[in-house]
């Protein structure tokens, strides 16, 4: 579904992603693991299409398509969505007027007829009880006033009804205690299907013992260097980074 | 031909053809011919006066609109009936004028013992309604020369007496036929004490170039409270100039949203007087510009009393070459203790060519109060914008909604929320969302 080869991308004329190659299959869950300014934010942020990023060089496949080409708005419509580490505040747009606009406009993108009214309402209560979030969330402006863990606890919201084919999840545990942890784990394994696949981007194992990857890579310098099992999360939290560097540095 | 602004005997051949064209008491015919003198004194504004700067007003006067009688036998009700928004609200009251002068055959008022709904012309014939004594007597003396021109020439508008402790309801809609004649209505309303009136007004008037100048005399008893929402969005060649003077007194409250969104030209003044402890005055407005529109608000609010407050708020979107003026007054009186009196204007400038100019003013008399006002320039943020588009938002879309947002505070100070449902409608309309 997602290949990235050898993508080499600089933010402010230093290089950031420095050779970086993934493939993602439908059914599977991707964790990617590294410390602090390795290049995990930028990963997200390129793939949905963020400003500011300067791409050198590789490539990125989204379902046989050129992800780069498209445009943020085009990459959410092909089925891509990226569960942000630090969502965005917008006061004065409900979270429904939110989702019906984007909700519809994906449906426009794929040749569907906008959503009702009531059935939006239905899916907006379905998916409210995913994730545990209050009736009034409905009418509130998207993530204002809300803490950290709403905040976070919304992109999952977001995610399950626009229904995605790739989901990024970029430090989405940041922050969050172990209940919010939970209800944002749980909201993600009931998405999991055969058909769509995930990249959990993280720096601590702790998520991964309620979304448990298939394939666990660590990502350290802008490129993953080293891919296992879900043990290797387990390995790299007992021994830490710099187990890892040490590890890089004698070969 | 002379610009219409030099050319004195035009509004006094006006006078003449609008007291020959109407039964006008002789109390009212009096108060007229002191106000064309008024007017004559004062000439029309011109870009010398300070609150006028930013409004040409001469100009514009040369797409050829006059003084003049409107012949309300040749008003044509059907085209006007055509053009009728649907009923929003139907236990409300709704008025319908055409080119200034009440429409019965498309209004619909329910009178009762406590409230009275009449058009102005027929309130003058009933002197019991003491439109007689009310009508000028808050606009005396403000040399405002285009309130002294709608005193002069006025023939019709709207009477509303709310008695002790009632509530009314009241749709307003004035259309514009294409005339080129300046509508004139005069509105005079006065809520007693504990009462409540609750006005939405709307334009309807097309694309072609029409100018209505309307003056409004409200009077608010202790306790009584109105809500105006002015919805301007009647159709791009609408020139609107509108002054509206409220006399507060104690406990009072008077909430007033104005939302302009279409027209060439939208000139709103607000003249509030707090003649009573415990008053409040809110006045809100947002206006959404593109191409040559231009939205001039001037509010002056008067502290006569102690213990009172006053908000003002107003946002502007301005794309195009379009204009914005915010031109906000503070005065208060040396007696005026413990005021609170707030300010805001903030705009978003969309394109190079469009401006926004403030002006806030505070004149400050009295020693133990508190006033603040602040103006500001904003920016749709990026980031912003681009969490809309990761959801498959368009880029235009997503700005439209951001732009929505950036207003709705404003909104969300009309206190109805059926009025909020219809503004938030003629707004999104507006931009093009289709929620």
């Amino acid at each position: 579904m997602l290949n990235i080869k050898d993508l080499q991308v600089s933010v402010a004329g230093r290089q950031i992603l420095k050779g970086f190659n993934l493939q993602v299959n439908p059914g599977e869950v991707h964790a990617i693991m590294g410390p602090n300014g390795t290049g995990k934010s930028t990963l997200g942020n390129v793939l949905a299409g963020k400003d500011g990023y300067e791409i050198s060089g590789g490539s990125v496949t989204f379902n046989g398509m050129d992800l780069l080409e498209l445009e943020p708005e085009e990459r959410a419509q092909q089925g891509l969505f990226l569960a942000f580490q630090y969502p965005v505040e917008i006061p004065g747009v409900s979270n429904a007027n939110f989702l019906k606009a984007s909700v519809n406009e994906i449906r426009k993108a794929q040749g569907l007829a906008p959503v009702s009214a009531g059935d939006f309402l239905k899916m907006m209560r379905e998916k409210m009880a995913l994730v545990e979030m209050k009736k009034d969330f409905i009418s509130r402006s998207v993530n204002v006033g809300f803490s950290g863990g709403e905040k976070k606890r919304n992109e999952i919201f977001q995610m399950a009804m626009l229904n995605p084919k790739l989901a990024i999840l970029d430090e989405t545990d940041s922050g969050l205690d172990i209940d919010a942890l939970r209800i944002v784990a749980n909201g993600v394994n009931k998405l999991r299907t055969k058909d769509n696949a995930f990249i959990v981007i993280t720096h601590y194992q702790r998520l991964l013992d309620y979304i448990v990857p298939d394939v666990v890579h660590v990502m350290y310098d802008g490129r993953i260097v080293k891919s296992g099992d879900k043990d290797l999360a387990l390995e790299l939290e007992e021994k830490g980074y710099d187990w890892i560097k040490e590890s890089l540095a004698t070969v | 031909m002379t610009t219409i602004s030099k050319d004195i005997s035009v509004y006094s051949e006006a006078l003449d053809a609008v007291i020959d064209g109407n039964r006008l008491p002789a109390g009212i015919i009096m108060k007229k011919q002191v106000a064309i003198n008024q007017f004559e004194q004062l000439g029309l504004p011109t870009m010398k006066h300070e609150e006028w700067k930013y409004t040409y007003l001469a100009k514009i006067l040369k797409k050829g609109f006059v003084p003049g009688l409107t012949d309300k036998k040749a008003i044509d009700i059907a085209a006007a009936a055509a053009q009728l928004p649907a009923r929003k609200n139907e236990q409300a009251n709704r008025i319908v004028l055409v080119d200034g002068v009440v429409i019965p055959e498309l209004s619909a008022i329910h009178y009762t013992e406590r409230v009275t709904v009449l058009g102005l012309a027929d309130a003058f014939e009933k002197e019991e309604t003491g439109a007689l004594e009310l009508f000028a007597s808050l606009t005396k003396g403000k040399g405002q020369a285009l309130t002294a021109l709608n005193t002069a020439l006025s023939q019709d508008g709207i009477f509303v007496h709310l008695a002790g402790n009632t509530q009314a309801n009241l749709e307003i809609i004035f259309i514009q036929s294409g005339s080129k004649t300046i509508a004139m209505p005069r509105l005079i309303f006065n809520v007693e004490h504990g009462s409540q009136l609750n006005i939405v007004e709307q334009h309807v008037s097309g694309d072609q170039d029409t100018m209505i100048n309307m003056v409004a005399e409200v009077f608010l008893d202790n306790d009584a409270r109105l809500e105006w929402t002015k919805i301007q969005d009647g159709g791009t060649g609408a020139h609107q100039l509108d002054s509206v003077y409220v006399s507060q007194a104690a406990g009072s409250q008077y909430h007033c949203s104005t939302i302009s969104l279409t027209g060439e030209l939208l000139r709103n003044n607000q003249f509030v007087s707090i003649n009573g402890e415990g008053a409040h005055a809110n006045l809100g407005g947002l206006y959404i510009l593109n191409g040559k529109q231009q939205a001039d608000n001037l509010i002056v609010i008067d502290h006569n009393t102690p213990n009172a407050t006053s908000n003002q708020l107003y946002k502007g979107l301005l794309d195009g070459e379009s204009t914005g003026v915010f031109n906000g007054k503070i005065v208060v009186k040396e007696d005026a203790q413990k005021t609170n009196a707030f300010q805001s204007n903030k705009n978003i400038l969309l394109s190079d060519q469009a401006a926004a100019y403030f002006r806030p003013q505070l004149e400050i008399f009295a020693d133990d109060v508190k006033c603040s006002h602040g103006a500001t320039s904003a920016e749709i943020e990026d980031h912003e914008i681009f969490y809309l588009r990761s959801r498959g938002i368009g880029k235009e879309l997503s700005k439209s909604l951001l732009m929505f947002a950036f207003v709705s505070d404003v909104v969300e100070e009309i206190l109805n929320e059926q009025v909020r449902e219809q503004v938030r409608q003629s707004i999104s309309s507006r931009l093009k969302i289709d929620f």
